[in-house]
């Protein structure tokens, strides 16, 4: 059975002593780094990511995955304990974590989205290692017109998930693709957008505007509030989860698992759709929806399991197709380039150990977190009080070092404090960085691919609606515009993502 | 008239998106079937000026959409920034010891907290603590002061 002789191979490459070491080291620093307030799981990621250089690639994504499983998870904590999310697929969690932290039940929403998670994890990798080849082997069909359209669908599904305005988002994803182009024109080797900087030529490393945006800009933002804002921790008094919560918890995380790997496997936001879904469908599902929003463990244990489950099976898209879901998962995929190794289909069968091993580990990570962290809440809790005046200037080091270390350049810097400033003008405008940024890494990618199904079509545009998967990625998005400028839903997804501020 | 979000972001868009398309159409066009370096950054670049123009028009006519601009806080822009370039600036020339003093009293002015023993106290942790794990423990080919 290949199933079993594959993720044997993964837990044996797994299970080496050297690997298990990176996986513990990953996800204790991770959980450390992204509990701390104000540090979402991408900064988390960014900063920890020069501690992998030197591994082998093997064990640096082991150790990459188990430190994203620990921001996460820190994200969740944060989200839980002071209504603070990391990132957008933690917005869901804050709304009944948070009102459950304030009954004096954060220790049962601790545990519960950590078991939730590892049961998530451990359904997603079963999915992997499933669908996994299938998937692959789809995906060597795909020609440039499919890849452009795909990709497009991701922006689009980021850019209707902003609050606000639609028409905002597709600018921000755009203005995103626009900045992805500066740097080396692939095709003809003419330079667009340098300016004459040579640190241009090979464009900008993504893990420089992540920076830019998310350590730097938001380092400014707390700066201006932090006076006003007072973090109220809420005390952790009994970890474990009552008989009771398990009983109304159980459903909701296999509910949860499912919505969220169907959703994981879109390129996009897969992770924030995910959680959303599952949130609103158990409160549907419910007999007593009107807990919800008052500390409902269903509304921890579902979004909790779907975002697990999502992250899991989102390295379907970003192994076999290359392209990341999320930025988060870009940045792992920029770890992965970094090593040498240039995803895409091939991968499963060019470097097996490394994509089961891979795959192995994550579920190992997930283990890991439950087990590290269970005994270590109380630590967290305690990191969470932590002002934020000492925490500000940590942050400020270990960036600028990070930033620094990618390519050794003093340019690199240069270029994160611009997008500091311009990060910063984003937040003022109420413009969401996340479309952004999913543009800028998918748009040397989206160009190099528009102009290989134009060059295939002589230059007939509407290849794209006739090619079946191509026209149906398009119909998507279409329809995805229209439901987000339909006024009910629109008025739907903005009391959503505002509910949980 | 009150300066809304909206606006300023639809400008901001037609700013960007503007020059972009001002710049690549200096480079080579070619056709749609063979494209040149400039047909894609045009296009992309007269569509983020369009949605801009679109989204300041939208939010002249109708104000209320969008919330009026807040106060700007110049001092912590101001003063990252400046840390931030004071790091480039240092850490090849006088190395990495240097670069991270530097930033951090950069750091300190934008957030003005706390008391001078506790900043002299961060000051020795933070440029220990990076020069123990980057230097002497991943090797990272980064001097602590430069020759």
């Amino acid at each position: 059975m290949d199933l079993f002789s594959n993720l044997a191979l993964g837990f044996g490459v797994a299970f080496s002593w050297d690997n298990l070491l990176y996986c513990f080291t990953g996800v204790t620093l991770g959980t450390f780094i992204g509990v701390l307030p104000g540090v979402g799981p991408l900064v988390t990621i960014a900063l920890l990511l020069p501690l992998t250089f030197s591994l082998p690639p093997e064990g640096a994504m082991i150790m990459l995955a188990g430190i994203y499983y620990g921001a996460a998870y820190g994200g969740s904590t944060t989200a839980i304990l002071v209504n603070l999310p990391g990132e957008s697929s933690a917005v869901v969690t804050c709304i009944d974590g948070y009102q459950m932290a304030r009954q004096g039940r954060a220790g049962a929403a601790l545990a519960i989205a950590a078991i939730g998670s590892f049961v998530a994890g451990c359904i997603g990798t079963i999915l992997i290692a499933l669908f996994g080849p299938p998937i692959t082997k789809l995906a060597l069909q795909f020609g440039a017109p499919e890849y452009f359209s795909l990709m497009l669908m991701a922006l689009v599904l980021t850019a209707s998930l902003v609050r606000g305005s639609v028409l905002q988002g597709v600018g921000m994803s755009l203005l995103g693709v626009l900045f992805g182009l500066i740097g080396m024109d692939v095709n003809s080797g003419a330079q667009r957008f340098t300016f004459n900087v040579t640190g241009l030529a090979d464009g900008i490393d993504f893990a420089i505007v992540a920076m830019g945006f998310f350590a730097f800009a938001e380092v400014i933002t707390n700066l201006e509030h932090d006076r006003k804002r007072e973090i109220f921790v809420n005390q952790v008094s009994s970890l474990m989860p009552t008989r009771q919560d398990i009983k109304q918890s159980w459903g909701a995380i296999l509910r949860g698992t499912g919505v969220g790997s169907f959703f994981g496997i879109l390129p996009g936001a897969g992770q924030t759709i995910a959680s959303f879904a599952a949130y609103m469908m158990e409160k549907k599902i419910s007999r007593h929806p009107e807990r919800f929003g008052h500390g409902a463990i269903e509304g921890v244990a579902a979004p909790e399991s779907a975002n697990n489950a999502a992250a899991q099976t989102a390295f379907i898209p970003t192994l076999t197709l290359g392209i990341p879901g999320s930025a988060t998962m870009a940045l792992m995929l920029g770890a992965l380039m970094i090593q040498g190794i240039s995803p895409g289909p091939q991968i499963m069968t060019e470097r097996p150990t490394l994509f089961w091993g891979l795959i192995a580990s994550m579920w190992i990570g997930n283990a890991m977190l439950v087990i590290l962290n269970l005994p270590l809440i109380g630590l967290w809790t305690r990191m969470l009080r932590i002002p934020y005046r000492w925490l500000y200037p940590g942050i400020l080091v270990l960036s600028c070092i990070g930033v620094f270390s990618i390519n050794n350049s003093t340019t690199d810097v240069f270029l994160a404090a611009l997008f500091c400033v311009l990060g910063y003008v984003f937040i003022k405008l109420d413009c969401e960085p996340a479309p952004f940024i999913l543009g800028f890494i998918l748009g040397p990618m989206m160009e190099e691919n528009f102009r290989r199904a134009m060059l295939l079509s002589r230059g007939d545009a509407v290849t794209f609606i006739t090619n079946p998967i191509s026209g149906s990625f398009l119909l998507v998005s279409v329809l995805v515009i229209i439901a987000m400028i339909i006024p009910a839903i629109r008025r739907q997804k903005d009391t959503a993502i505002s509910e949980s501020e | 008239m009150q300066l809304t979000k909206g606006f300023l972001a639809g400008l901001l868009f037609v700013a960007i998106g503007g020059t972009a398309t001002i710049i690549a159409f200096s480079y080579r066009m070619g056709t749609s079937t063979e494209m040149g370096p400039g047909y894609f950054p045009v296009m992309l670049g007269l569509a983020v000026a369009g949605i801009g123009l679109v989204l300041a028009v939208r939010s002249w006519l109708f104000p209320d959409g969008s919330p009026p601009v807040e106060r700007l806080h110049m001092r912590p822009l101001l003063l990252i920034f400046a840390g931030l370039l004071s790091f480039g600036l240092l850490v090849r020339s006088l190395g990495l010891a240097p670069a991270i003093v530097a930033l951090l009293i950069f750091g300190r002015l934008a957030g003005r907290e706390g008391s001078a023993l506790e900043f002299v106290m961060m000051l020795i942790v933070l440029t220990a603590l990076p020069i123990a794990i980057f230097i002497y423990g991943l090797k990272l080919p980064l001097d602590i002061w430069a020759n």
